[in-house]
């Protein structure tokens, strides 16, 4: 009985904790999905929803808006825009794409849309998805007036130049609620900063040279140290150790001048070559790993007359995979989220990697925070990922990280 | 095919790759490419280039939108390492700091070639807000200025005559008063005017008041003089007659951008701000009914006609501007094409062609188009003439900011332009939250720039290092230590000749780490120890100046006092905090229960998470209008209320009390990291310890404190001390997050630290700070290794 009692607690208080734990992670999700007008609310609301709004009754669209040509049209905005900055539209224009100001008489009844809301226009209504009205309320006044004028938006997206006004006769207006995610906010976050693409791109990049760089420094090192007698070994070891506690900030001035003089200073360069030689860290860890192997492996094959690089390549190497794995999950997590490194070195924004480009775009568009949220969330998806797959790797490697030493 | 025809083909192939190379060829040899930085990517800009690569087709444009908007560091390091853009468009007021360490070229050689009459082309605060030193450093290109906004349809609701903005300071207090409503709680539905929000600064009222900030001869800083005391306290009080700095900050966190701005929303009834707004109100509400006036003026406000623009008498009203100039830094590899670019750019031509393309893009949205100020007075007359709006208020509205330009005040130009801006916004965050009195706020703001300046103008004499001396230490010890392996290394061999292959494939594997350490750590390690010892701003070289360096951290600097306190506090709680909550944690994650992996992976989670990520969203978290936790408070009030308890909505990272518990309680998130450590010592502790207590009729309790705690002490030993090293170096949550404000309640130590090094030039006192953060961190290893015999059980 008691066990049980004490079993039911214990899961309640998991329960408990890890809901709270979580919390901060969901509500990243649930602002990333949701749409901007929906994220300054109070109380505050957890599910992305949407609005839809039908109007029903007479339609009468203008003739322009019949004859509308595509094709001669874009032709006239590419001569009036010379440089393409804006995005042109290359379809006909349906009502579909368009971010809508509704108003009637001088008041302005708003209907607000995330940026690329789908609505339709059929024989005898009009759709609207999306956003919310306001004022609230305001549905009764608006069928009075029953005009609607479509207007383009104040975006970067030119959709048509004149606005087309639309009549409705004997307008009714029903408005409701339901769940709709915004997964299109994570296709903004790359039209509304392009260069997003080449932050992953240089993320990758410098993560992949980092993993490569360290593993094949940081294993030969440690096998020296471990398995190889030569004349310091041992003193070298403890310098080696005694490096770990030295902070960044003591070598981080000289390192940017050496990296200055060698003209490396806006490349990704200062990023990753460091990792070719070696790292005190997983020297040290790799070491351990060494230590615990047989020593009649490397017997046999010395008396087989191997030499020493093809032992560790063939022989060694292959028996401490699982340390190996540790190191690479190790590093692409530095890798990936190292930010004062590219914070000192990367000045134009095409050579960022993803934390710093996390930061220049939060500068930018700070105030955005679906936007901000969904960047955050792609920039730890990757971590989360090979989290899951290596999480075995993951955990042992802390576990053998000399607490016993 | 015929042998014949072959021929014919290759000559043919031959001759075309040869000509398309020598015109590719010459073409290269011709073709310039400039690297511009700073310019924006708008339409106006693109078509400026564009016309400009017309006018010279050699010259190509690059247009580069650097990191961080006008942050001064990648300027710094772009110039330092010898790969400076070939134009930059710089913030004009920080024009002096770069001229002063000769980072940019002077102008002058350029204009007397090509005779251009600077002074009638541009407005005389943007011409001199470029000169120091007697010499033009950049040509101006934007500007704006400063006017005061009203409200005129809420000027009729509260009874103002909508055609008489206030004029002076008492009126201006009056009319807002008039314009503020309160709700029956007390707080803010509408506030009439708030000093410093819009863009004034204190700048704006110390001038009207008659200050200077800076002497005429540039030597002396007088951001404490009494005029601008006077304007200070102003604005103190004006904070403290509408309810106090912090109620005005919640309601203002209220507000939002676009087409909910609060003067457009009537949130707020007065602003002063810059000409830019009215663009800002043509987009989204162009048929507001509002005002434009010059900002009111103390009353009897002194005439002065002193620097750094005189005001004819009879014209009590005036503005301040910035704005952005072209400059051409220190080795640009091709002066007379950026020169050339940088004329065009600010000549009358240019702007048209700038004013064409901004008000074709606008018509195309069906949007009013206001015209920007240009710094060039020939410009603007012309595109007020063409492109004004039609609106009555927006073309009024510009008119005023148009006349108000000439008789435009600058902030001054001095090498210490950044920190001189840095402590007037410090002066008045102390003043207005009322840590300090305004007179105590700049004086201490007024002593910290005078010892910068004086820094800079009575400059020790250039006292080279002595490389010589570290050099031959470390050579020493390094050739010793070689002597050393060598001489074991023959002894090894002697007893075992077969170890010479062994020794050879040891020393050959570890030479990458060795070479590693010896270019990346052992050196620069003795390189910054020296450039401790130095002025260092890494355009010249290095000046010995001895212990100075340690001797102003340790007595003069207040911030690095400061920063000491603020690193402390979060180790303090969040050392301990992480332990006791990771270990209660692991201990409740230590059960054999099913689905116990799942939940240790939920809470492993939040630790791997790129701490960029992760500021960015507790930002929002702790938002202090629509975050996470003050929505879940105001909600509990709602409850609570009944029962008449209301708790606390604290501002968190916008608060000075709050922002480094903020800060601790973000760092507990990430708690979950250390379970896996923490389990690995739990199950470390034999079972039959247990046991053997239970059967004695230990309770729970009893078991923890005398079986669980004691083993786990080596564990607990591991995590504070690493705890402590990594805790004394947070940084990344400074930088993203609070900027170490507010008031400085978040300047952590490393965050200081990257300042000094990559933001004021002073790499030499950073070095220094390394290492005394070095120097902390081994006295406090050394300090728990000691104490670690006493508490610690390792079996």
């Amino acid at each position: 009985m008691k066990k049980t009692r004490a079993k039911i607690l214990l899961y309640a208080a998991l329960v408990l904790f890890s809901l709270t734990f979580m919390l901060p992670f969901l509500w990243l999700l649930s602002t990333a999905l949701k749409n901007y007008k929906q994220i300054f609310k109070f109380p505050p609301e957890w599910i992305p929803t949407t609005t839809k709004v039908v109007i029903q009754g007479e339609i009468l669209l203008p003739q322009a808006f019949y004859t509308y040509d595509v094709k001669k049209a874009i032709a006239e905005q590419h001569k009036k825009l010379k440089y393409h900055y804006l995005r042109i539209a290359t379809r006909k224009p349906q009502i579909e794409e368009l971010l809508s100001k509704v108003s009637y008489k001088d008041e302005m009844l708003t209907v607000r849309f995330s940026r690329w809301t789908i609505n339709k226009i059929d024989k005898d209504k009009i759709i609207f998805y999306g956003g919310d009205i306001e004022p609230a309320g305001m549905e009764e006044k608006f069928i009075k007036a029953g005009k609607l004028s479509l207007l383009s938006s104040t975006g970067n997206i030119i959709w048509i130049e004149n606005p087309f006004p639309i009549t409705i006769r004997n307008a009714t207006c029903t408005v409701k609620r339901y769940v709709r995610f915004f997964w299109e906010n994570f296709v903004d976050v790359f039209m509304e900063l392009p260069v997003f693409l080449y932050f992953i791109k240089n993320s990758v990049l410098v993560t992949l040279l980092s993993i490569i760089g360290t593993l094949l420094s940081s294993s030969l090192v440690a096998y020296s140290f471990a398995r190889l007698r030569w004349p310091g070994r041992d003193a070298i070891f403890v310098i080696l150790l005694s490096t770990m506690m030295l902070p960044g900030q003591v070598t981080m001035i000289p390192v940017f001048i050496i990296y200055k003089t060698l003209g490396w200073v806006d490349t990704l360069k200062p990023l990753w070559v460091s990792s070719f030689l070696g790292n005190a860290f997983f020297i040290f860890m790799l070491r351990q790993f060494f230590l615990t192997l047989p020593k009649e492996l490397e017997e046999s094959a010395v008396i087989d007359g191997c030499g020493y690089f093809r032992i560790f390549w063939k022989i060694m190497l292959p028996q401490i995979t699982p340390a190996l794995i540790t190191v690479i999950i190790w590093q692409f997590m530095s890798s990936w989220n190292d930010f004062m490194g590219p914070l000192i070195y990367i000045n134009t924004k095409e050579k960022m990697t993803l934390p710093l480009g996390l930061q220049f775009f939060h500068t930018i568009h700070g105030s955005d925070y679906a936007l901000m949220m969904a960047a955050s969330f792609m920039m730890t998806l990757p971590v989360i990922l090979v989290f899951f797959i290596a999480q075995r790797y993951f955990i042992e490697g802390i576990t053998l990280t000399g607490i016993k030493e | 095919m015929k042998a014949g025809t072959k021929r014919v083909l290759l000559k043919t192939i031959c001759f075309s790759l040869i000509t398309i190379n020598l015109s590719n060829a010459n073409s290269y040899k011709n073709t310039v490419t400039l690297t511009v930085w700073g310019m924006w990517d708008t339409e106006g800009d693109r078509a400026v280039i564009e016309a400009f690569e017309q006018k010279f087709p050699n010259i190509k444009v690059n247009l580069v939108r650097i990191a961080g908007g006008m942050d001064p560091q990648k300027l710094m390091t772009a110039i330092a390492g010898n790969k400076p853009p070939d134009v930059i468009q710089q913030d004009r007021f920080s024009i002096g700091e770069w001229a002063s360490r000769d980072a940019f070229l002077p102008l002058d050689e350029l204009i007397r070639r090509d005779n251009l009459k600077i002074e009638e082309m541009f407005y005389s605060a943007c011409i001199k807000e470029a000169t120091y030193e007697g010499k033009v450093y950049a040509l101006p290109r934007y500007t704006d200025d400063r006017a005061l906004y009203y409200n005129r349809n809420l000027f009729r609701e509260a009874g103002l005559d909508p055609y008489k903005p206030p004029k002076t300071w008492d009126e201006l207090f009056e009319y807002s008063r008039k314009l503020t409503k309160y709700d029956k709680h007390g707080r803010f539905i509408s506030i009439g005017f708030i000093p410093n929000f819009g863009n004034s600064w204190l700048y704006l009222y110390g001038w009207q008041n008659g200050g200077r900030f800076m002497s005429e001869d540039g030597k002396t800083c007088l951001l404490n003089e009494p005029a601008i005391v006077e304007a200070l306290e102003w604005m103190v009080s004006f904070y403290d007659s509408f309810k106090g700095i912090e109620a005005i900050n919640s309601f203002s966190s209220t507000f939002q951008g676009g087409q909910y701005d609060p003067f457009l929303t009537g949130k707020i009834g007065m602003r002063i701000d810059g000409n830019w707004f009215l663009q800002h109100i043509a987009w989204y509400a162009p048929d507001l009914d509002f005002g434009v006036a010059p900002a009111p003026v103390p009353k009897g406000r002194p005439f002065i006609s002193v620097a750094p623009a005189p005001v004819p008498k009879g014209r009590p009203f005036i503005t301040w501007s910035g704005g952005f100039s072209m400059a051409i830094p220190r080795g640009c590899k091709h002066l007379n094409e950026s020169w050339e670019f940088i004329k065009f750019a600010t000549s009358v031509e240019g702007w048209l062609v700038y004013v064409d393309a901004e008000a074709r893009r606008a018509k195309l949205r069906n949007l009013d188009y206001v015209p920007l100020l240009t710094a060039n007075s020939i410009a603007d007359k012309i595109i007020f003439e063409k492109y004004a709006p039609k609106k009555k208020n927006l073309r009024e509205g510009l008119k005023v900011f148009l006349e108000l330009m000439p008789y435009s005040k600058f902030r001054p130009v001095t090498p210490v332009g950044q920190k001189l801006w840095d402590e007037h916004v410090r002066a008045f965050e102390l003043a207005v939250y009322h840590k300090l009195s305004p007179k105590e706020a700049l004086d201490k703001g007024t002593e910290e720039v005078q010892k910068q300046l004086d820094k800079i103008l009575y400059k020790p004499p250039y006292k080279p290092v002595n490389w010589n001396i570290p050099i031959i230490i470390s050579s020493t010890i390094l050739i010793v230590g070689v002597i050393l392996m060598i001489i074991k290394g023959r002894n090894m061999i002697r007893e075992n000749p077969l170890l010479k292959y062994e020794i050879r494939a040891g020393i050959a594997f570890v030479l990458p780490w060795v070479l590693g350490f010896l270019i990346f750590t052992a050196g620069p390690i003795i390189t910054s120890l020296v450039l401790s010892f130095t002025d260092y701003d890494v355009l010249h070289p290095p000046s010995y100046v001895g212990f100075k360096n340690y001797y102003e951290l340790i007595t003069k600097d207040i911030l690095f006092w400061k920063s000491l306190y603020n690193t402390f506090y979060i180790t303090i709680f969040s050392v301990p905090l992480s332990i006791i909550c990771g270990l209660g944690l692991s201990m409740l994650l230590n059960n054999e229960l099913k689905f116990i992996s799942l939940f240790r992976t939920l809470f492993f989670l939040p630790s791997i998470m790129p701490v960029v990520a992760t500021a960015i969203l507790w930002l929002w978290i702790l938002h202090p209008e629509f975050g996470l936790i003050n929505s879940f408070i105001k909600q509990l009030n709602l409850l609570l209320g009944k029962i008449n308890i209301l708790l606390p909505t604290p501002q968190w990272l916008g608060s000075e009390i709050w922002s480094k518990p903020s800060l601790i309680l973000m760092g507990l998130w990430g708690v979950g990291g250390g379970v896996v450590f923490w389990l690995a010592g739990l199950n470390s502790i034999p079972r039959q310890l247990y046991e053997a207590a239970e059967i004695d009729g230990a309770n729970w309790w009893q078991k923890f404190i005398n079986i669980t705690l004691p083993l786990l002490t080596p564990y607990i030993f591991f995590s504070i001390v690493m705890g402590i090293i990594g805790s004394l170096q947070i940084f990344a949550q400074a930088y993203v997050m609070t900027g170490g404000g507010p008031v400085d309640s978040t300047l952590f130590y490393v965050y200081y630290l990257f300042n000094n090094a990559f933001r004021y030039f002073r790499m030499g006192y950073a070095s220094a700070m390394a290492w005394i953060l070095f120097l902390v961190i081994l006295v406090l290893t050394l300090i728990q290794i000691k104490l670690a015999p006493k508490w610690v059980h390792y079996r």
